[in-house]
């Protein structure tokens, strides 16, 4: 077969008013085949944040008017929304003291009938919880769903208990269809508490889960839970295509609930000098793929809102933790430096003219699959476009020999075809040229259609090895980056989706010893060295796999990474950062790291299962993200000045408090299982400033309800 | 559900789930269940055999007519074999006259009750399940089924829905419950044979201190299977891949009608017998209150949607006639009025939950004769119970 590349065209040109290549792809790529799924499209309205286009001080356009997302229309505001104010929802919020705190927590299936979640009387403790792919409930201030505030949501336990009584027996078949928690006849609707396990109720168990008894009430009375459940996997795209709308949105309207909960709180308790309530947002998602120095348009958002509540006269902390991510070993990342000759810095790369990387697409592949290649920040944007002019990309399809893309403008693509046909094309590439803090990043990202289509339409991709290449005889180098984003079938549980990687014959995927090898070495008695020397083993790199949503380093953020809770060793899985890419907001290290596994012969870490009562295993490091909000809330609920509250929960608070206990480790510290903690070094990259143990007010059994 | 079935070999078989078990299976067993597993011999006898003819068998005293269990041993030809040269070894020379006893008066049966006695539970089993199968009969044609007492009286009556449109309406939650296949495998699979050890794990249930609960559980189902045997017989329906191919179930379906579900029946006729044996309560009270038992049954007759071999309507019919059934056997045991009531399959579009699914009936009081041997071996199994509450008076 002859394949050929189409002469570029501009993304505008296709009626899709975004500057999202994922977006744009989804919309001229995958939309037509849901067409199929009735009531499956709608139209976004523009994200629902006062002063949006203020906050963020520039006028891109990531989710435009008139793009289309897998949304059930019956999930939709079919009008555009209206403004948020604070009036508008005051009736229906509760009111509560003074030292209240916050717990937000974005994430899907978060159970809100668990008694874990509740207190003493069965009261919610769920001040309000926005399901954004429930059946939309004329909420008009809302672009979609049902937004549930604490007594609602009381009202409903009540009506679904048995004995008519807050304490009796929930129904939670008939509760969690009631509160649009689960949806089962709608084909892409929300199904995870229908399951035995679901993340976010995992992970809130986690962060703020607490046995109703009496020796809790002090917890159960501060500590508040603002909720959002983000749609069913289907809405946010195959390689996460939606879900910055969806998760900004939701980190959006928590501080806004909060806000709103603080002003009608205080009125009413007369109270003065403070202005807000500590919170905690926990969001423990993750995307492989992107600049990772802070300016994916995600962070962007997030720090734009912290500003704009600031402005807003709002002074208690707002801290956000999210995961390093779990793919570590999933061979998504490499690293060289481009150029004629020379290096970069300190770094162990020697600049080569020309970097190849065979990308492995597996065969019966349903979905897509992705890889965006970043080149270092430029001073300005005229400097990314005589970059790009500098660059060659070479993409091979298997079995086929190499040979150029033509030249991409910014906001541009090109269509590859098979000639013998010429209909339709099995791959693309995107060119993108956007700002961060140290200047402009030039990046393309490299589409390749499904293996695989049980429907039988065309367009399926070869499967094999795809070689991606770049070329560039530059003085001085460059440094490039290739990242293959995350990659998930439209419906949970589904193995449509083939994750692709990196198929380097450097790369080793076990030690000597026949161990899985990681990052760095972890042995006692040693300190931590590289695992993987790039000169022997690159370009493909487990450092760098952190997730691409959480590397905006700000004094609000923390990224958690996760080790094992018995002896200490960091978990496979938990992501690297590659030590920074000399950016001033990139993140160069993982902030701390909590137990995201139990032992070696003890799957993951026991929380809350799907259904009250029950407990489900769960791993990763999202769990050891809930343990990290855990110990922050505890903190703050401990906390006895104004001053205390503004140092707890911030990275440094973390970072001294990790380290602290690290430097333990080793001292005749006993852990949690009476063993003394003779355990290996972590590395910064891996564990961050330290291992911090269990939070004492996590449950120890599982029949602790 | 076997009738007949091996005792240790069935046993281990189950347990062994595999060649061992399967030949074991066979050979001890004798069932249909164990001949498959003894010919198969591999892990298709483990199953056969072994679940079969063990997993019900000996294991519980279940309905397992002949216990072939020899003093020490199961049966086998050769240790027949060896009796057989034993005998010739030890016995001398005998005319055959009588030698046990002086007097055959000393050798008059007991009386009912102690009769019962002094057979293994498994025999007591089927002399109960043959009771309570003549104590009721049919009437019925196409489209309806009727169940009576032996006296011709009505005591529940199951109609059909009008159209094959009902079921095809609810297809919608076919396709919503196969979402959830991942989940409950282990379960559907587990529960194509056994349903009882997940009550056992509700509460207490073996073959020690519990063997007349058990054995009247296992008579519960042998007779609700008795029951739906005939009114999926006179109302017929389609399984649900019949109406879309899409539907794919992860279980052989049934050769039998779909309509009534015929695990929901016998779940909640278990649930019925073991929530009154527990609580001294009928059918309605446990459903009202979501008694764990009918919790379970309802999860039960849920995951053969889930598989994809049963509408939400079968197991909503087959629910009530199994809470029916369950009643039933206590009327009988007391010989107490049973209120009478007809099945409803629901609307269309509904699902069956638990809290939209009454099992209360609104029909007549109906005499029901006391049935002896059932009398005796309830008020044996209510003394199991702490308080016995279901006990008689």
């Amino acid at each position: 077969m002859t394949w050929s590349w189409q002469t570029p065209r501009k993304m505008d040109d296709d009626g899709v008013e975004t500057e999202n290549p994922y977006v744009h792809w989804w919309n001229t790529r995958e939309k037509s085949d849901r067409e199929s799924l009735e009531n499956s499209l709608v139209r976004l309205n523009s994200l629902p944040i006062p002063k949006y286009n203020e906050i963020l001080d520039d006028t891109e356009t990531q989710f435009g008017g008139t793009d289309q997302i897998p949304l059930s229309k019956s999930s939709a505001n079919p009008d555009m929304h209206d403004d948020w104010a604070a009036e508008t929802i005051s009736d229906r919020l509760p009111c509560v003291d003074d030292d209240t705190i916050i717990l937000g927590i974005v994430d899907t299936g978060i159970a809100l009938g668990h008694r874990r979640f509740r207190g003493l009387k069965g009261e919610t403790r769920v001040i309000s919880s926005w399901q954004q792919d429930a059946r939309f409930a004329e909420q008009a201030d809302l672009p979609c769903g049902e937004e549930l505030f604490g007594p609602e949501i009381d009202d409903l336990i009540v009506a679904h208990s048995q004995r008519g009584a807050a304490t009796g027996d929930l129904d939670e078949e008939t509760f969690n269809r009631a509160a649009g928690l689960v949806d089962p006849l709608n084909p892409i609707g929300q199904r995870d508490l229908d399951r035995a396990g679901a993340h976010g109720t995992h992970v809130l168990d986690l962060a703020a889960g607490f046995a109703p008894d009496p020796e809790n009430a002090e917890a159960i009375r501060r500590q508040k839970i603002i909720a959002v459940n983000l749609p069913a996997q289907h809405a946010h795209g195959t390689a996460g295509n939606f879900l910055a709308y969806f998760a900004v949105t939701a980190v959006a309207r928590i501080l806004f609930v909060a806000d709103a909960l603080w002003g009608k709180s205080s009125a009413k308790n007369g109270s003065q000098g403070k202005a807000g309530f500590p919170i905690v947002i926990n969001f423990s998602y993750g995307m492989q793929a992107g600049p990772k120095d802070g300016s994916l348009f995600f962070e962007r958002m997030i720090r734009a809102l912290l500003r704009h509540r600031e402005k807003l006269g709002m002074t208690s902390p707002v801290r956000i933790v999210m995961p390093v991510g779990n793919d570590n070993l999933e061979r998504g990342h490499a690293k060289a430096v481009l150029g004629q000759k020379g290096a970069i810095g300190s770094w162990p790369y020697p600049a080569q003219p020309r970097v190849e990387i065979p990308w492995r697409i597996l065969p019966a592949d349903g979905t897509a699959n992705f890889t965006e290649i970043w080149f270092e920040a430029q001073a300005t944007k005229e400097d990314c476009v005589a970059l790009a002019q500098d660059l060659q990309i070479h993409i091979a399809p298997p079995r086929s020999p190499s040979f150029p893309v033509p030249k991409v403008s910014e906001q541009q693509y090109s269509d590859l075809i098979p000639s013998a046909t010429a209909s339709e094309s099995v791959a693309r590439v995107y060119s993108r040229i956007q700002p961060g803090d140290d200047g402009w990043r030039l990046s393309f990202l490299v589409c390749v259609s499904p293996t695989q289509d049980p429907e039988g339409r065309g367009r399926q991709a070869p499967a094999g090895l795809w070689t991606l290449a770049v070329e560039a005889h530059r003085d001085p180098p460059v440094a490039v980056s290739f990242y293959i984003q995350s990659d998930q079938s439209s419906v949970r549980g589904s193995k449509q989706a083939q994750r692709s990687y990196f198929d380097h014959s450097n790369y080793k995927v076990h030690l000597e010893t026949g161990r899985k090898r990681d990052a760095f070495h972890y042995e006692l008695g040693h300190f931590a060295k590289v695992e993987e020397p790039w000169e022997e083993q690159g370009p493909v790199q487990r450092r760098g796999s952190h997730n691409a949503v959480a590397t905006l380093s700000l004094p609000e953020i923390c990224c958690i990474g996760s080790y094992r809770d018995s002896d200490g060793r960091p978990t496979l899985y938990s992501a690297a950062t590659d030590g920074g890419t000399g950016s001033t907001s990139g993140r160069a290290m993982v902030s701390a790291a909590y137990p995201g596994e139990t032992a070696g012969s003890l799957y993951g870490l026991l929380a809350s299962g799907a259904r009250d009562g029950s407990v489900k295993a769960f791993r990763g490091t999202s769990m050891s993200t809930g343990l990290a909000s855990r110990d922050i809330l505890q903190a703050f609920q401990d906390a006895s000045s104004d001053a205390d509250l503004a140092a707890i929960g911030t990275e440094t608070w973390l970072i001294n408090r990790a380290a602290a206990h690290e430097r333990k480790i080793g001292k005749g510290l006993l852990d949690r299982w009476g063993q003394d903690m003779t355990w290996g070094v972590g590395a910064p990259q891996k564990t961050g400033a330290g291992r911090l143990p269990m939070p004492t007010s996590w449950r120890r059994s599982r029949i602790d309800r | 559900m076997p009738i007949h079935g091996g005792n240790a070999g069935g046993n281990a078989g189950g347990n062994a789930g595999g060649n061992a078990g399967g030949n074991a299976g066979g050979n001890a067993g004798g069932n249909a269940g164990g001949n498959a597993g003894g010919n198969a011999g591999g892990n298709a006898g483990g199953n056969a055999g072994g679940n079969a003819g063990g997993n019900a068998g000996g294991n519980a005293g279940s309905i397992t007519a002949f216990s072939r269990d020899h003093a020490d041993s199961p049966a086998s030809s050769f240790l027949s074999n060896t009796l057989l040269t034993t005998r010739d070894g030890v016995t001398g020379f005998w005319d055959g006259s009588m030698t046990a006893v002086s007097d055959v008066a000393g050798l008059a049966m007991p009386k009912d009750d102690e009769y019962l006695g002094q057979v293994k539970t498994p025999y007591q089993a089927l002399i109960l399940d043959t009771f309570l199968r003549s104590s009721v009969r049919f009437d019925g044609a196409d489209g309806w089924c009727e169940l009576q007492t032996s006296a011709g009286l009505a005591i529940t009556r199951l109609e059909r829905p009008k159209s094959l449109d009902f079921f095809a309406k609810q297809l919608d939650w076919l396709r919503a419950y196969a979402d959830l296949r991942e989940d409950r495998l282990g379960e559907i699979h587990m529960q194509l044979d056994d349903m009882l050890s997940f009550f056992g794990s509700q509460v207490y249930l073996d073959n020690g201190r519990r063997a007349y609960s058990l054995m009247l559980l296992n008579a519960a189902r042998s007779f609700a299977i008795h029951v739906e045997t005939p009114m999926k017989y006179f109302c017929r329906v389609p399984r649900p891949v019949d109406f879309a191919m899409q539907v794919q179930p992860i279980i052989q379906t049934p050769d039998h009608s779909s309509f009534p579900s015929g695990h929901a029946t016998e779940a909640f006729a278990i649930a019925t017998v073991l929530h009154r044996l527990s609580s001294g309560q009928g059918a309605a009270h446990g459903v009202e209150n979501m008694a764990l038992p009918f919790r379970l049954a309802h999860r039960i007759a849920a995951n053969r949607t889930v598989a994809g071999v049963h509408f939400p309507a079968d197991s909503r019919v087959g629910a009530y006639i199994g809470c029916v059934v369950g009643d039933l056997i206590y009327a009988l045991a007391t010989g107490t009025d049973l209120v009478t009531g007809n099945a409803n399959a629901g609307a269309s579009g509904d699902d069956f939950l638990l809290s939209n699914f009454s099992a209360e009936r609104d029909g007549t009081a109906l005499a029901v004769a006391k049935l002896d041997v059932l009398s005796a071996l309830w008020s044996r199994a209510a003394s199991e119970w702490p308080g016995a509450p279901a006990a008689l008076v």
